[in-house]
């Protein structure tokens, strides 16, 4: 997983490489990753009923989430999961 | 509004003028009311660095208003690079200040034998010796102006030794370090000889209902404090975030544009830019989301220097466009553009089709003058921004621009531009949306006619959570139409198009009522910049201009897919999009027909290009 912006401050790290089971879903895995970095982390991402929030821009290998399977998209292998605030410019 | 100059460099005449209250309701201010003018006024076929050329310096009826993002103004005028009609929009403090000077824009037609600077001071004009600032750089010349005077409450837009060589990429640069960068504008004053416009002066702009615009102008702020690009994203990171993200993405045009990842892209992104070189955030005139950064690379650095920027555009054109990652000297490049008035997005867009031309073996090492132009080379990026500023070697084939470079190499395929225009740093084939605006810009390769980037990747438009899916193309006609007449608008108001993430229509027209007392509704807004678009059209196809024919890509994004990254094996569907967006704007073939004119009171534009 790659932190970006208000992500790379609340975890202090670029990037995290963790090893999970096979077909784990985002949701899943965005628990695992705030357990072994800082627990604040799901609460940035999804709010109590575990929707996604709306400033949250989750990418799985370049494809945002809200195009495939929401948080239920399951992850394989090597994937690459980046989180970014909604960004935008010139 | 309504109080302008006309100045003819031929006769050294200057008169004020005003246009019919039909003339301003209909097309507002900034770049619409410019596009009318030039097209009522320029004849068909004229050379635009010629002294048949005019030159519009503009501003719009909320110009330094008390609102967010009103610090802009443009300059309009028909491009020595592209040939077609053409506006060029800029930030700082320049536009405010003109319309204080007591001035809403300036007409600027034939040429001067010597050089001259235009000065506007609290409702007087003059036309004044600029012999010795000829040759100076804009940082000089901007300062010299200031102290010649003695007020630093002036306000300089000039052009530097860039624009005076006439290269046709050239900008004009106001406040130091902004730009109305893109078409060359700059080359236009240099072919007329005009060196700066100063302004000076106190007359603020009348609001003519304060209920209205304040209650507007609350509820602008409201809305751009919740959405986050514009309250976290810009504010704190800027614009270069968007490296790491368009890169994440696997749309970030990579050595001109051969491919679509960056590897080393986080040498470069917003991140490292926080964490080595920036000194604060800055913001243009009346701006609450200041996006601008300055920055410094330390004095024991080959690549010393400091300024505003360098921004996502101008980072990519000189870091991946080009295969270079070192942050120094990309800043290096950006401030010496500055310095001497040139378009970041062509310079770099350039330098990369030189380099893919010099390592496919079309530049000959002879050629080069002893610079290596393999893809990486740090100090490439500086040195031939010089060579460029002032035509050496080849930097006069490359101050021709792309077409003329590629073309003299037999290699037009490998200029990646739209009607003569590079293309800036999103790779089409990943974001289809953005693709299609490419195509149909009336001004070529931009990404500013319609930032669909907004809604196919940041998900913020106009206040509302927009989420297109950045690979299919469904929608993206009907949506690429809202956006362009939205930003046709919006650039006549004229109002930061940051503004747009969070507000749109409905409070352009709550402003423009507030400010002048006429009523807009709405859809008076997005008709207006509707019939903007047309009327660029209908210019556009008067010069010559087919429409479809133009109307594409380089033929890397329509038939070589992505080789590597997220966004692999994709091209750009532009077939499937077409078609639907010339049925949605009622144009056949590119070119408006005679309905939709009539329907946009364009009647005149319809006889002139015979439908």
């Amino acid at each position: 997983m790659k932190f970006f912006g208000p992500f790379k401050e609340l975890v202090g790290k670029r990037w995290m490489a963790v090893e999970v089971h096979q077909d784990i879903s985002i949701l899943e895995f965005i628990h695992e990753m705030a357990e072994k970095s800082n627990p604040r982390l799901v609460e940035e991402i999804v709010n109590h009923e575990e929707d996604l929030r709306p400033n949250v821009i989750v990418l799985i290998n370049g494809r945002n989430i809200v195009h495939l399977d929401h948080l239920n998209t399951k992850l394989k292998d090597k994937d690459t999961v980046a989180l970014f605030p909604p960004v935008g410019g010139g | 509004m309504g109080k302008f100059l006309r100045v003819d460099l031929s006769t050294s005449g200057i008169k004020e003028e005003e246009f019919s209250i039909d003339v301003l309701k209909g097309f507002i201010g900034g770049r619409g009311l410019g596009v009318k003018i030039l097209y009522d006024e320029l004849k068909p076929g004229i050379n635009p660095l010629s002294p048949e050329n005019k030159i519009l310096i503009m501003t719009g009826p909320v110009t330094g208003t008390p609102s967010p993002e009103t610090g802009r103004w443009c300059s309009v005028t028909k491009s020595p690079l592209t040939g077609t009609i053409h506006d060029s929009q800029s930030g700082g403090d320049f536009g405010p200040y003109l319309k204080f000077s007591g001035f809403d824009g300036i007409v600027i037609e034939g040429g001067s034998e010597k050089p001259v600077y235009l000065w506007l001071d609290n409702g007087n004009a003059e036309i004044k010796d600029a012999s010795p600032l000829w040759g100076k750089d804009v940082f000089q010349t901007t300062d010299t102006i200031i102290k010649d005077h003695g007020d630093k409450n002036i306000r300089v837009a000039c052009i530097g030794p860039a624009g005076e060589n006439l290269v046709r990429f050239a900008a004009i640069m106001n406040d130091k370090h902004r730009a109305a960068g893109r078409g060359g504008h700059g080359a236009v004053l240099g072919s007329k000889k005009v060196k700066a416009i100063a302004v000076r002066g106190d007359k603020r702009p009348l609001i003519a209902d304060e209920v209205l615009f304040k209650e507007t102008t609350d509820k602008v702020i409201r809305k751009i404090k919740e959405m986050s690009v514009t309250s976290e994203s810009l504010p704190n990171r800027g614009t270069a975030f968007l490296v790491d993200l368009i890169n994440e993405e696997g749309g970030y045009p990579t050595r001109n544009f051969q491919t679509s990842v960056f590897s080393t892209a986080d040498r470069t992104g917003g991140q490292t830019l926080r964490e080595t070189l920036l000194i604060k955030a800055k913001g243009c005139w009346g701006c609450i989301i200041k996006c601008g950064r300055i920055t410094k690379v330390p004095a024991w650095s080959q690549f010393s220097g400091e300024g505003e920027g360098p921004e996502y555009e101008t980072i990519w054109a000189h870091s991946a466009q080009c295969g270079v990652d070192n942050l120094e000297s990309i800043s290096k490049a950006n401030y010496l553009c500055n310095e001497l008035g040139l378009d970041t997005i062509e310079m770099g867009n350039l330098i990369g089709l030189a380099m893919e031309l010099y390592e496919k073996g079309y530049i000959e090492e002879e050629a080069t003058r002893g610079v290596d132009l393999k893809f990486g080379n740090e100090q490439a990026i500086v040195e031939l921004t010089w060579r460029t500023a002032y035509r050496s070697g080849l930097g006069d084939d490359i101050a021709e621009g792309g077409v003329t470079l590629a073309k003299k190499h037999k290699a037009l395929e490998l200029f990646m531009g739209v009607k003569g225009q590079g293309l800036p740093a999103y790779d089409p084939r990943a974001f289809q949306g953005h693709g299609l605006g490419y195509a149909t810009s009336n001004r070529g390769g931009c990404h500013l006619r319609a930032y669909m980037i907004a809604a196919e990747v940041a998900g913020e438009v106009t206040g509302e959570k927009i989420k297109l899916d950045p690979l299919k193309t469904e929608e993206k006609p009907k949506w690429l139409k809202i956006f362009q007449d939205l930003y046709g608008a919006c650039d006549s108001l004229i109002v930061c198009k940051f503004n747009t993430f969070a507000v749109g229509a409905k409070e352009f027209a709550g402003l423009l009522t507030g400010a002048t007392g006429w009523e807009y509704t709405a859809e008076d807004v997005m008709k207006i910049g509707e019939k903007i678009y047309n009327l660029e059209r209908a210019f556009n196809i008067r010069e010559g201009f087919k429409g479809r024919e133009e109307d594409t890509l380089p033929k890397r994004f329509l038939e070589e897919p992505i080789p590597e990254g997220p966004k692999k094996s994709h091209v750009l569907k532009l077939g499937e999009m077409l078609d639907e967006y010339y049925k949605l704007r009622g144009w056949r073939d590119g070119v408006p027909t005679k309905e939709k004119l009539k329907e946009l009171d364009l009647e005149k534009a319809s006889q002139d290009i015979g439908v």
